[in-house]
């Protein structure tokens, strides 16, 4: 028990946010990478809000939601487990809550959702999402920099982004489904 | 070994000790002992509780503000853990302890059902000074007693507004996003 004051887990944390900030002082704050990073977030908001059915809004949020508390989660793991790293991060404190990441995926996942009303068609076009995922853009962003595999491979995650989306799809339908019951019985 | 080897920065470093002490530190002493069934059980019983209050009927929207207030609240944390201001001495799981910290979900948990059951922003903003007042002073010493969390850099009375104004802007955006909904609907008719 940590009664005796400060235990070995705290002692490195303080030494990796002393790190973590430092670095992102010098190599990332205000260099192109990061505006680049944080231009890319201010645009897939500005698109998802162009795209996005504003009847449906609170539906697609709450997909959106999930999938941003799943992604979080999934990209802690990551980074704590040393399998992946984002070396640029627009803050230095809680890396994946601005890991581009975290840009692309919940919004794109919820526009998918959006767009493609059935299992199968939406199925379909997750698979073809997590192979543009895996395959294009998580190389690209290596080659950019963005993105570090420590002890990953990139066909790792495909399973993992279609299991993601067919479960929090589940989720939020059968969370409506629920309360559309719930409400014909009375 | 501070120093930048084969691309691997001081920081992955650093990183890869933490987790090692975290691991460690939870395997000999959090794991299967009595405080971590207690936590677990709290957890699972915060949950049920939580289900059987919901208004079944209203649960996307009652979701939804549970959803967002999580994802606030899970940055918050995660932001005191690693300042740190304070620290979980006991988690459920090593990695992430964030997530299955008892007042991250004691917090989306109870201002959700504040949610649904007060529909105007003077009830809703009563209850919430209530709730907050009820997490900052009793809760949270109450665990710290125990030993599930320990104030490094913070004082009880600091989460007492924080919680208070993210409760609130909540529930502004849930209002907002069914609103928006609701305004798109009778425009398309």
């Amino acid at each position: 028990m940590p009664d005796s004051g400060i235990s070995a887990a705290l002692q490195f944390q303080i030494q990796l946010t002393a790190m973590r900030i430092d670095q992102w002082l010098q190599e990332d704050v205000f260099h192109f990478r990061w505006w680049f990073l944080l231009g890319l977030f201010s645009f897939s908001i500005y698109l998802w809000w162009k795209l996005v059915d504003k009847r449906r809004l609170p539906e697609v949020i709450l997909f959106m939601g999930l999938t941003t508390i799943l992604t979080l989660i999934l990209d802690e793991y990551g980074e704590e487990l040393s399998l992946w790293d984002y070396p640029i991060d627009i803050f230095p404190i809680f890396p994946p809550m601005t890991a581009i990441d975290l840009a692309s995926l919940p919004m794109i996942y919820s526009l998918i959702y959006q767009y493609f009303g059935t299992w199968k068609s939406f199925s379909w076009a997750t698979v073809i999402m997590a192979t543009i995922f895996c395959f294009v853009l998580e190389p690209l962003l290596m080659w950019g920099d963005f993105y570090q595999l420590l002890k990953w491979k990139y066909y790792y995650g495909f399973p993992i982004y279609i299991a993601m989306a067919l479960l929090i799809r589940w989720i939020v339908i059968t969370i409506y489904t629920i309360a559309r019951k719930t409400e014909e019985k009375r | 070994m501070l120093l930048t080897v084969s691309g691997i920065s001081a920081e992955s470093e650093i990183q890869k000790l933490l987790t090692s002490a975290h691991i460690e530190e939870w395997l000999q002493q959090d794991l299967f002992q009595i405080k971590w069934w207690l936590l677990l059980g709290l957890t699972i019983f915060a949950f049920l509780l939580w289900w059987r209050l919901l208004a079944k009927r209203r649960l996307p929207e009652v979701i939804l503000y549970a959803v967002l207030i999580m994802i606030v609240m899970m940055g918050v944390d995660e932001y005191g853990e690693e300042l740190p201001l304070w620290d979980y001495p006991i988690d459920i799981l090593p990695i992430f302890p964030v997530i299955t910290a008892t007042n991250l979900l004691i917090l989306p948990l109870a201002f959700s059902l504040v949610y649904q059951n007060f529909s105007t922003w003077i009830s809703f903003a009563r209850i919430t000074i209530l709730v907050a007042a009820l997490v900052s002073f009793v809760i949270e010493p109450g665990m710290a007693w125990g030993g599930y969390y320990q104030l490094l850099n913070w004082k009880y009375y600091y989460s007492f507004p924080v919680y208070i104004v993210v409760a609130l802007f909540i529930r502004w955006t849930v209002i907002k996003i069914f609103g928006i909904a609701e305004r798109a609907k009778k425009h398309t008719g």
